[in-house]
């Protein structure tokens, strides 16, 4: 139920996000940010589910082959539960790391498809992709830190 | 035992939908450009969706510039009426330059046509992977939109072209920045033809199928549309010529930047029949 929300959350912002400015939705990868939250604060399973759901959404809404985004986001959600249970990525910095390596993965995953199944070289727009990891870990971390902030406030 | 019997469990759901992600994929390549149905159905749920959200942003922002930032509003008003007043003298000029070649009620028809022509929507998102692929517009095949119907922006200036999936309510448009996109253009000043196609990267195009022979082209020619494709009208402005390069190749590489502008792409119109053929 959280996962089909976050889902629509992702959604939501990605049309919010394109009507303000496109270099925006360009930069900032909301889906992939949405996949790696939950994969982080529900498991690889919910991850895994969500990248499948937010993969699906992505691949709907962009020319191309269906089911590109549809890997790598799962890929990215299974690995972003699994790694959290194994490593602890909750301070700031480690958890900044963490969701730039995972994004900067999905971005790789989702390039490699691309040019392996239309056998060209990989759109880059303008550069701006290239700080999507970047800024996808920013507001991800930032976000991580707030819920957590929130959650420990409610505990007490 | 159990931990490792769920931990083996998660792992075959993970290889489940990745499976199912290949599947999906290896169903796809085949149909090339034509989305399946599960694509068509996901567009077909969330295109209302997007639809909705973009009135309401649309809804916010208008209640901003109707009633609150109303500083340039004075002078909007007198350029739309000096606009207004060139238009008028224009049609009119017009009108009279038709009346030597056609009969009065020829004209009538064909303004009626014209008018009818022209499917003004707005663009409620863009690609979710490539900004220069794609848009989705607010109107579908209800409004009698189908895939290969040309796309113009609020100047008349080639943005690209209507392809499935098309919901009754939202159809999504091929840019001509897309490099699986190709116009057929001409230089309007020296009519050197080539085939217009988009890097899929910067936002730039590229003219292909010019001779390296060829010496009449130069840059800051105009391209526009020649009609050859069957699927865009001719006499569209698509964009001027940045640079020419030549190489060892038998065409030249020539650079174009498109008129198309994405900051200030919110509304389109759809041509939902060839201007060409009216006249």
């Amino acid at each position: 139920m959280e996962a089909a929300a976050a889902a629509l959350a992702a959604f939501f912002f990605y049309t919010v996000f394109h009507k303000i400015s496109s270099s925006l939705a360009e930069g900032l990868n909301v889906f992939t940010l949405a996949v790696i939250l939950i994969g982080l604060l529900k498991g690889e399973m919910a991850g895994a589910f969500m990248g499948f759901a937010c993969g699906l959404i992505v691949d709907a809404f962009s020319l191309g082959v269906f089911g590109i985004a549809g890997v790598a986001n799962t890929l990215t959600g299974y690995l972003a539960g699994y790694i959290s249970r194994k490593v602890n990525v909750l301070p700031f910095l480690r958890n900044l790391v963490f969701i730039g390596v995972l994004a900067g993965l999905e971005l790789s995953v989702w390039m490699g498809l691309t040019a392996l199944i239309f056998g060209e070289a990989v759109p880059f727009g303008k550069g701006l992709i290239l700080l999507q990891p970047f800024l996808t870990a920013l507001v991800g971390s930032l976000l991580f830190l707030g819920i957590r902030k929130i959650r420990a406030a409610h505990e007490k | 035992m159990p931990d490792i019997r769920k931990a083996r469990r998660k792992q075959f759901v993970f290889a489940g939908l990745l499976l199912a992600q290949l599947i999906l994929i290896s169903l796809q390549v085949p149909l090339g450009e034509e989305p399946s149905y599960f694509e068509k159905g996901i567009f077909f749920v969330f295109s209302p969706i997007q639809k909705g959200l973009q009135a309401l942003l649309q809804r916010i922002g208008s209640t901003w510039t109707r009633y609150i930032y109303l500083r340039n509003v004075e002078r909007q008003n007198q350029e739309m009426r000096d606009e207004l007043f060139l238009l008028r003298q224009e049609n009119i000029q017009l009108r009279n330059g038709l009346e030597k070649s056609r009969q009065k009620e020829d004209i009538g028809r064909i303004l009626t046509d014209l008018r009818r022509s022209f499917l003004f929507a707005s663009v409620i998102g863009a690609d979710a992977s490539d900004m220069y692929k794609s848009i989705t517009i607010d109107k579908g095949s209800r409004d009698g939109l189908s895939s290969g119907m040309a796309v113009v922006d609020s100047r008349g200036r080639l943005v690209g072209r209507t392809v499935n999936p098309v919901s009754p309510g939202a159809a999504t448009v091929q840019l001509l920045t897309d490099d699986n996109s190709g116009v057929s253009v001409y230089s309007g000043d020296h009519r050197v033809v080539g085939v217009l196609t988009g890097d899929g990267k910067s936002g730039k195009c590229w003219l292909k199928y010019v001779p390296a022979t060829n010496v009449d082209l130069a840059e800051g020619d105009e391209l526009i549309t020649s009609g050859f494709d069957k699927v865009y009208p001719s006499g569209l402005k698509a964009g001027r010529v940045i640079s020419i390069t030549s190489d060892s190749t038998l065409f030249k590489k020539i650079a174009v930047r498109p008129y198309l502008d994405f900051g200030h792409l919110d509304f389109v119109a759809v041509l939902t029949q060839r201007l060409d053929t009216l006249f």
